[in-house]
């Protein structure tokens, strides 16, 4: 790895409270760091309240995914995520694509160039 | 009384200048007589048919010979037409056939019209292959979409519109369903326009309405038995067993298959549909509550307790399939299934994702892909129409909206449909600025006349109505296309749609033998 390469320990805490006891509950986590270019994730691990066994994928854009599903009744979920992760500055820079839609019709990047129909802009 | 017809459109008046290829303006309709093109003597019975009804009658007024080998005598006795729609209507509210129609109260039933539409085996022979080949090609851009994206690449398909698709659902790129098929059900509208079949519409999310073409078939044969065996009608009665066979081919476990037919539930117009199919399939009919899903396996909650569920016919929306991938406040599909498909463990008909191939404004490029990925030529056309994204054609469309139907591209059932020839200077100013405002929500077509067929009026007599035919279209190992579907009529002499949201309603939909 780079000698510039900076470490970093990540902790992130989240904290669900329900009025009440709610059953099942099924949940996607995006919560691992990306292995990309200069960084890298050293350690990493996901521990829930109640406990679940994670189960993972990768998406479409490259996160990983954690399943977590709760079978018992409970009122409070509580997931931590440690993660030690190791980062440089990247060299170089990638070819820049512009925004205009015209330009990009066969790039493979025109995809990311569009308005989603998900979230489409507000209104001008 | 001549019923009154929409004018045929006019050929452009001028010529564009375009790339060879992308898209033509519609040179207007060729001149083709009807399938078999001979005129045949109508029998002694025969009263005198409308002109209009050009499905069935010639230009000079004589019946078609399929017609007249088969209608005539039927068509001479008035009373027996009403009665037999006064007891298809007694028959249908007994078994409580219904399709939703929220604009009119009280017409719960689908309002049904017991003259058939009668096909000759030639012209049927052409659309069967011709559907046959266009769902092979549909079946190729899903997968293609979903896999290597080659047709975006070499430009068959504008890129920028499958990633602007409410039906294109990138959580899905790189899944491979069983068999690598994904339109297993397809439901194409094909209208006949001077004589040539085009396909208006294809619908690949959740086609409905063979239920309403098996039902239209069973009171024909319990109305007028002796009618449709002496015509030679070709029996649409294996279409549960072929489909319950194109979703057993794709089970995990395909020797003890358990399926589902998922319905978003009695609320919804076809509901009838999915509980008739769920029984004639031998499948279970389940909502989102029914199913769970545990450790990437699916189960049905059945009165036994949990049972596993192999295949889902799904008769809801993707994007409402799974609270966790799509819409969040979905409750008509568990949370995981899209993960337990992903991993094999359930298979899904039609496939997550398949709508990018049903999304209007992808539709004018469906003849294309034929040629892409089949290297043949398409066996049918399109009727002519246009993609308001791309600049010049919008110009196009703006400088003749009258000769234009505007409808939303993500919308079915007819709704929000308008045509160019009916709106004010006001509307069409407002539809010109509404195009360039947003191109991606807008589709339009030439309006063409589509053929009528007789129907028996309210008073017990004759008139001419606009009609289309939906057949449906199994993807097994080969395309399988059910001899006939169903025949919209629209809801009057008038109307030019035949939605049954809009009002339509069906007619048994004959082919003939020979």
């Amino acid at each position: 790895m780079d000698s510039h390469a900076l470490t970093f320990a990540v902790s992130h805490h989240t904290i669900l409270r329900y009025s009440e006891a709610v059953s099942p509950s099924y949940n996607e986590v995006r919560m691992r760091p990306r292995d990309r270019g200069t960084q890298r994730t050293l350690t990493f691990a996901l521990i829930t309240s109640p406990p679940a066994v994670p189960r993972s994928r990768v998406d479409f854009f490259g996160n990983t995914v954690h399943r977590v599903d709760i079978g018992d009744p409970h009122d409070t979920l509580a997931m931590a995520v440690e993660t030690v992760v190791e980062s440089a500055l990247p060299r170089g820079r990638s070819s820049p694509a512009g925004w205009d839609p015209a330009t990009l019709e066969r790039d493979a990047r025109l995809e990311y160039a569009l308005a989603s129909p998900w979230d489409p802009p507000p209104p001008l | 009384m001549r019923p009154s017809r929409a004018p045929a459109p006019a050929p452009p008046a001028q010529e564009l200048p375009g790339p060879a290829g992308a898209w033509r303006p519609y040179p207007g309709p060729p001149a083709r007589p009807y399938g078999d093109g001979m005129i045949a003597t109508p029998g002694p019975a025969c009263p005198p048919l409308p002109v209009g009804a050009d499905e069935c009658v010639t230009a000079s007024g004589a019946p078609r010979p399929a017609y007249a080998r088969t209608l005539a005598a039927a068509l001479g006795d008035a009373a027996m037409l009403t009665d037999m729609r006064d007891r298809a209507i007694a028959w249908f509210a007994g078994r409580g056939i219904t399709f939703g129609v929220p604009a009119l109260e009280g017409a719960p039933i689908i309002p049904f019209d017991p003259i058939p539409r009668v096909l000759a085996a030639t012209e049927w022979r052409a659309i069967d292959r011709a559907l046959a080949q266009r769902v092979m090609a549909l079946d190729a851009f899903v997968a293609d979409c979903y896999g290597a994206q080659r047709a975006l690449r070499d430009g068959v398909v504008p890129a920028r519109l499958v990633y602007s698709s409410t039906g294109y659902l990138r959580d899905l790129v790189g899944v491979r369903p069983p068999r690598a098929t994904h339109c297993h059900v397809a439901g194409i509208d094909v209208v006949r326009v001077d004589g040539t079949f085009l396909v208006l519409e294809d619908n690949v999310r959740v086609p409905s309405g063979i239920a309403y073409a098996l039902v239209a078939r069973e009171a024909t044969l319990e109305l007028a038995r002796d009618w449709i065996t002496a015509a030679g009608v070709r029996s649409i009665d294996g279409y549960a067993s072929r489909l319950r066979r194109t979703l057993e081919r794709i089970a995990p476990r395909p020797w003890e298959a358990r399926i589902a037919v998922l319905t978003p539930g009695p609320y919804n117009a076809a509901f009838f549909e999915h509980r008739m199919l769920a029984d004639a399939i031998g499948g279970v009919l389940v909502s989102g509550d029914d199913i769970v899903v545990h450790e990437d396996e699916v189960y049905c909650r059945c009165a036994s307790g949990l049972e596993r569920v192999d295949v889902i016919y799904s008769r809801v929306n993707a994007e409402w399939l799974d609270p966790l991938l799509f819409r969040p406040e979905s409750l008509l599909g568990p949370p995981g299934l899209v993960e337990a498909w992903r991993r094999g463990n359930v298979a899904i008909a039609n496939a997550p994702g398949s709508g990018v191939a049903d999304d209007k404004a992808i539709y004018p490029y469906v003849p294309a892909m034929v040629r892409y990925y089949l290297g043949e030529e398409p066996l049918i056309d399109n009727v002519p129409t246009y993609d308001i994204s791309d600049d010049r054609q919008r110009r196009h469309v703006v400088a003749h909206l009258d000769r234009m139907v505007i409808k939303p591209v993500d919308s079915s059932g007819g709704y929000g449909v308008t045509f160019g020839r009916l709106m004010s200077a006001a509307e069409r100013a407002a539809t010109a600025a509404e195009l360039e405002a947003q191109p991606r929500g807008w589709l339009a077509q030439e309006e063409v006349a589509l053929s009528r067929a007789l129907c028996l009026s309210p008073n017990g007599g004759l008139e001419a109505r606009a009609v289309d035919l939906r057949p449906f279209v199994l993807l097994d190992e080969q395309p399988w296309v059910v001899p006939g579907g169903l025949t919209r009529v629209a809801r009057d002499t008038e109307t030019l749609v035949v939605n049954s949201s809009q009002g339509g309603g069906s007619k048994d939909t004959w082919i003939l033998t020979r």
